[in-house]
């Protein structure tokens, strides 16, 4: 990698199986400054990012371990340098 | 928070995050991630620093014991504060917590035209007016489901007063030339520096408007009522132009203490613009008192190489400015004086009644711990009731 992003690039995709708590998510990263921050289901989310690199993937609690490999996967052949972000339950 | 990279994906940075999220957490990881960005602005990061309620004093725990407690209430909440308090945070803050779905929208009622800002709050249908091409949707409607915050409602027109108080009764909308009346589900919050209960004497507010909004009341104290937060804020600025754009400068005990002593008419507001400004002078290194601006840096001592002498500009009026500087200076000779008003009179060269004046205008006490007989506590029938 190592190209420098421009802030149209600054997207955050939050992948997660409920959008009614995704939505509460995505409320608390705008709030900390995110210019675009946004909410899609695991089975879309490649189609939701378009030819864009997002800055960072949120995955939340409700997916899958399997779900999250195949994401992380895929990933990794757009670009291994992108953050992950995996949420999980207290106590996990 | 954890960074990792697991055995199946060994390239991968993934960091784990707990739900319920810890907003610094979070914070943590997203500084992180934007590190990466060299475009991203130093003024976004001190500002996000600043978009936090940094502070443990008494009084910035019982702003978040506070909004803790109204958040989840749909009530109207009033936030007072002098100017650069942060009262946009505290009400971004009550938005946050309050669950509501919805976009937090602010508007400046002070900076919008009286001529257009019943279309900017309530939008208008084509043709409405002569510059109206199209419909336009106003913030109320934008912020459905939602709040706003009706910023410097003290400076809102009379006119819209009235329009804001049906509102606010109805719970419906109507756009400039159009007939419909629209519902919208706003939490209402509305904050201001000056003091409503003034312009409702001089029938320059509504009394019934201000009832409306007032039906919680909160205080976001100045700065300097809460000195014990300076050093924790200061610490928090310096660490994120420390993380993110290698400015790695450290404050001496002194400057540390000029800091603290200064009385920060613009609040926190100019707080931010010092720091930024010492970030920008020196990059690295300790910033001494020396290297402070005027009016922190007592008259006369050195600044730092091609600084040109001037005052911090906030964002307040020239009349506030003025006025946060003749606080100041009545502070410093009451602390002088010990409380002595006649004394502290001398010292800055104006009459006691002049200074008796002023004090009851700002509010000023004299000094509490005064001593003496001839200190202005109870003993002086001229001073402010609160003295």
């Amino acid at each position: 990698m190592g190209e420098t992003l421009s802030t149209a690039d600054r997207v955050i995709l939050v992948i997660d199986e409920r959008t009614d708590r995704a939505s509460a998510l995505k409320e608390m990263i705008e709030f900390m400054d995110a210019p675009e921050v946004r909410v899609t289901n695991p089975s879309e989310w490649r189609v939701s990012l378009g030819a864009q690199r997002p800055a960072a993937i949120f995955l939340t609690e409700t997916i899958s371990e399997s779900h999250a490999d195949t994401i992380v996967s895929e990933l990794g052949e757009i670009d291994p340098n992108i953050p992950i972000v995996m949420l999980s339950d207290d106590g996990d | 928070m954890v960074t990792e990279a697991t055995t199946a994906h060994p390239w991968a940075k993934i960091y784990r995050l707990k739900q319920p999220l810890q907003i610094d957490e979070l914070g943590d990881v997203l500084d992180e991630i934007w590190a990466q960005h060299s475009s991203h602005r130093r003024q976004n990061r001190i500002d996000r620093a600043s978009a936090r309620l940094v502070g443990q004093s008494p009084s910035m725990q019982a702003i978040r014991r506070a909004i803790e407690k109204v958040a989840p209430s749909n009530a109207n909440v009033m936030i007072r504060g002098e100017s650069g308090t942060g009262k946009e945070v505290v009400a971004r803050e009550i938005h946050r917590q309050s669950g509501r779905r919805g976009e937090f929208v602010a508007v400046n009622c002070g900076a919008i035209p009286d001529k257009l800002l019943e279309s900017e709050l309530f939008g208008h249908e084509r043709g409405a007016f002569t510059d109206a091409a199209g419909r336009r949707i106003g913030e109320f409607e934008r912020a459905d489901g939602g709040t706003i915050l009706l910023d410097e409602i003290g400076d809102m027109p009379a006119s819209m007063q009235v329009k804001l108080l049906r509102v606010l009764q109805e719970r419906c909308i109507e756009r400039v030339g159009g007939t419909t009346p629209i519902p919208v589900d706003v939490r209402v919050l509305a904050a201001t520096h000056r003091d409503l209960h003034q312009l409702i004497d001089r029938e320059e507010f509504r009394e019934d408007l201000f009832y409306r909004l007032n039906v919680i009341p909160l205080e976001v104290p100045p700065l300097r009522d809460r000195k014990d937060d300076i050093e924790r804020l200061v610490d928090e600025f310096l660490s994120r132009l420390r993380d993110e754009h290698r400015v790695s400068i450290s404050l001496t005990a002194d400057a540390m203490r000029r800091l603290t002593d200064y009385d920060w008419p613009g609040n926190v507001r100019e707080l931010v613009n010092v720091i930024e400004r010492l970030s920008v002078l020196k990059t690295h290194g300790t910033v001494s008192a020396n290297d402070l601006p005027p009016p922190i840096r007592p008259v006369g001592e050195t600044a730092l190489p091609g600084e040109q002498p001037s005052i911090q500009l906030v964002d307040t009026s020239l009349k506030q400015h003025l006025a946060g500087i003749e606080i100041s200076l009545i502070r410093t000779a009451l602390t002088q004086s010990n409380g002595v008003v006649a004394r502290a009179a001398e010292l800055l060269r104006v009459g006691r009644t002049t200074l008796v004046e002023k004090m009851r205008r700002y509010d000023i006490p004299a000094q509490p711990e005064a001593a003496g007989e001839d200190a202005a506590t109870s003993t002086d029938p001229d001073l402010p009731s609160k003295l």
